[in-house]
């Protein structure tokens, strides 16, 4: 599990989705750190050097594709659970 | 016969047979690290890992999903398989306890790889095998027509 950071993240994402998708073209890559966005980019290494530049390790960035759907739940079938 | 390296053909393996394919994945140290993934066509995460393997090539954080095996730690990935024509980044997924059960199938066995990769290229099968292979330029110009005319 990825700790506060992360969590503080996934819920700014799943309240900011909506606008994330209507107000960046699809496709482009929004990054999120501290639960608000703050920096967005046309390529995935433009913007890990923007939070690099601005003090940020890019590994601990929530980031985003506007316009992608991330499945908030989902089941796997072919292999089975351990319990 | 060298074999043609755009292309995987992998006979059945485990108990049951599942098909597979083999990948590699870029570390963030820019090492690379190889991975035998059960190919699961109904899957709709592109590939699920390790949490070993996530802290080795997480290249940036993610949305987590829930499944029947808990929840999937999300997180973008660098594929390192330019033979196969993809060396870009990809949101891919980590969880032990899906590990833990591709392994009981087969021991090598490091994963699951869902149909967001394996729409990537050309993928298919028969009695003995699963194959995939790097999309045909063909393919690349109609996929790539259609895309613009809607």
């Amino acid at each position: 599990m990825r700790g506060e950071e992360h969590d503080l993240n996934q819920a700014a994402y799943r309240k900011l989705e909506a606008d994330i998708n209507k107000e960046y073209p699809y496709g482009r890559f929004v990054g999120i750190v501290g639960g608000q966005i703050v920096a967005d980019a046309g390529d995935f290494d433009e913007l890990h050097s923007f939070l690099r530049k601005e003090g940020t390790d890019p590994r601990n960035a929530f980031i985003v594709q506007a316009g992608h759907q991330y499945p908030e739940s989902a089941v796997i079938f072919v292999i089975e659970t351990m319990s | 016969m060298t074999p043609d390296p755009s292309e995987q053909k992998n006979p059945y393996e485990g108990n049951p047979s599942r098909a597979w394919i083999r990948i590699r994945l870029e570390a963030f140290n820019g090492s690379k690290v190889e991975l035998k993934l059960i190919a699961d066509t109904g899957a709709p995460f592109a590939f699920v890992v390790s949490s070993e393997v996530l802290g080795q090539c997480n290249q940036g954080d993610g949305p987590h999903a829930n499944t029947n095996f808990g929840i999937l730690e999300g997180a973008w990935f660098r594929l390192a398989l330019p033979e196969l024509g993809l060396t870009q980044k990809l949101f891919g997924y980590a969880s032990d306890d899906v590990v833990t059960s591709t392994k009981l199938n087969r021991a090598d066995f490091d994963g699951l790889a869902g149909l967001p990769l394996l729409r990537l290229l050309e993928y298919g099968g028969n009695a003995e095998e699963f194959w995939i292979r790097k999309v045909s330029e063909t393919i690349t110009q109609v996929s790539w027509r259609n895309s613009r005319t809607g």
